[in-house]
């Protein structure tokens, strides 16, 4: 028994970890402006093909990586300055509109630059040879691109929490996005603090369309709509605004999507006689196909009990006090 | 030390302050009455930069100020402690104490903390604990050794009295005079006229975006109309 399942476990650490990378972003930008940056997976997307283009001009892994990185930072402080600052402190649906909108330009823009340079909408990801291959582990094996998306989003994770407890600018961070007004009055630079909380966010958001693509192996400028509603039922599934609670909910949704599949390996792993042979052949005949395209149902009606009954989510608690 | 002149200040399509202007020497402890509403607390905030005006000037130490920043104006030494004490109450009250003295460098805030213990006892026992499970007393006095970080020369301090246990009151009332005596200037704004206007050297009194009297705290104890609107007598 068990390795279909242990199978399932690898897949919904590795999802996890991406869906982490992207949902702490989320939440963090989230806590301090209350805004939800629709446009954060167009971040991602901007990786991705920053990625492919790095690897296309044909630099090595690392500059192509440090490329990726600072390229999407860039895009992401330009969007925090040029379309986020102006409206700050105003309607919180004005700034959800608003991030729809950049989010529409930078897909657009993509294309048009990728078409101008002569190529297809859907882009072959020319995925390093580092990350080819599979890793065996006991009798299991596992896309290497797998294993090193889990490592780099627990790692990632940890340093982000590190810098978020134990530096005065993590500790700003905290205040602003429990109380920016008050935290202005202490003198904290809410600009910077913001700058920051994007430059982050962005750098996460970079790895993961690096890692996404590699997986998916080919890229489009559409890329980042289906991962930024992932992380986003991830944030809401681990209590929206806190990071830690992103990055639960984000391992939560990975497991919570593997678990229609992994139901189709239930026949297996009964204890033998428990069943009838009939019944076991027909759970296994049922379950695979009946269930896996389910998926994304499945998730949705979870994040629904969710809200019914715990609307604060995982790590949310009671409704949180309100300032005065 | 602080003078504010002809300060206009508007929320939206709503007039807040009307032409204030008040003055603040150095060493003194102005207070601000008024009901609910009238622009005290506006006034506050627009000194610290959290409000802009939308004409008038503001001058600390002969600088105009009412276009800096917030953190600018820390810098410049000014503290604002605001109403309802707004402390972090998810974080630690040592780690509220060092986001008051952000601003200046860890070997003098860890040395501030030291101070802040023998000022505030009660919060040198309750340093590892969330602020937010702090009684409202002990809130208020988080707010104030916070607002003290900065190591500022003029403390806007609005309303610390609002809600308390009448000994909390006393208490708080005993660190703002304690204070004073140090030397700190404030600018005190307050619905609890009586004890505003026992610590209090000069005070000004608002009613819907103006000021309409001050003078000497203990003349306008005993001045007619103020003793009718807000004492009570």
């Amino acid at each position: 028994m068990g390795e279909y399942f242990l199978q399932q476990v690898a897949n919904a650490l590795s999802a996890g970890s991406l869906y982490a990378l992207m949902a702490v972003g989320l939440a963090m930008i989230f806590g301090i402006l209350r805004l939800i940056n629709f446009a954060h997976g167009d971040l991602m997307m901007i990786g991705a093909y920053l990625a492919a283009f790095s690897l296309f001009a044909g630099l090595p892994l690392p500059a192509a990586i440090v490329t990726t990185l600072a390229g999407t930072i860039v895009v992401g402080l330009l969007m925090e300055r040029i379309a986020y600052r102006p409206i700050r402190g105003g309607p919180d649906v004005a700034m959800l509109l608003t991030s729809f909108a950049v989010g529409q330009i930078l897909q657009n823009g993509t294309l048009l630059v990728s078409r101008l340079g002569g190529q297809p909408v859907q882009i072959a990801f020319p995925a390093p040879e580092l990350l080819n291959g599979v890793v065996a582990i006991g009798t299991l094996t596992v896309p290497k691109v797998n294993v090193v998306s889990f490592f780099t989003g627990v790692v990632l994770l940890v340093l982000l929490t590190l810098f978020v407890t134990r530096t005065r600018l993590g500790l700003s961070m905290h205040a602003a996005a429990e109380d920016l007004p008050a935290a202005q009055l202490m003198g904290i630079k809410v600009n910077r603090v913001v700058a920051t909380a994007f430059a982050i966010a962005s750098g996460l958001a970079a790895v993961a369309g690096f890692l996404y693509a590699t997986q998916a192996g080919q890229i489009n400028p559409y890329l980042g709509f289906t991962p930024v509603l992932k992380a986003f039922i991830a944030a809401v599934i681990g209590g929206f605004g806190s990071i830690s609670g992103a990055a639960i909910g984000a391992y939560a949704l990975g497991f919570l999507e593997v678990i229609p599949t992994a139901l189709a390996g239930i026949a297996d792993i009964l204890p033998p006689g428990s069943v009838s042979p009939g019944v076991h052949d027909l759970l296994a005949q049922l379950l695979p196909s009946g269930l896996a395209s389910y998926r994304d149902a499945f998730v949705f009606v979870f994040l629904i009990l969710m809200l019914l009954f715990r609307p604060n989510g995982i790590l949310g608690g009671r409704a949180r006090e309100e300032a005065p | 030390m602080l003078e504010l002149d002809d300060l206009h200040v508007h929320y939206g399509n709503i007039r807040a302050l009307e032409g204030v202007s008040l003055r603040v020497a150095e060493g003194e402890l102005v207070a601000i009455i008024g009901s609910n509403g009238a622009g005290k607390s506006t006034t506050l905030k627009t000194i610290s930069g959290l409000l802009r005006p939308s004409r008038g000037t503001i001058r600390y130490q002969g600088v105009p100020i009412e276009r800096a920043a917030t953190d600018q104006i820390v810098r410049l030494g000014i503290s604002h402690c605001p109403e309802g004490r707004r402390i972090f109450g998810r974080l630690t009250v040592r780690e509220n104490l060092i986001l008051g003295g952000i601003q200046r460098s860890p070997a003098e805030v860890r040395a501030d903390l030291e101070m802040v213990g023998e000022l505030f006892p009660r919060l040198r026992e309750r340093m590892n604990q969330a602020g937010g499970t702090l009684s409202g007393g002990e809130q208020q006095m988080l707010a104030i050794a916070r607002a003290l970080m900065s190591r500022p020369r003029l403390l806007l301090l609005d309303e610390p009295s609002l809600g308390l246990a009448p000994i909390m009151v006393e208490r708080i009332f005993a660190v703002v005079e304690d204070l004073k005596r140090q030397g700190l200037t404030i600018l005190l704004v307050e619905q609890n006229v009586h004890h505003a206007l026992d610590v209090a050297d000069r005070a000004y009194v608002m009613e819907t975006g103006r000021i309409t009297h001050e003078g000497p705290a203990a003349a306008l104890r005993h001045d007619p109309q103020v003793e009718r609107s807000y004492l009570g007598h």
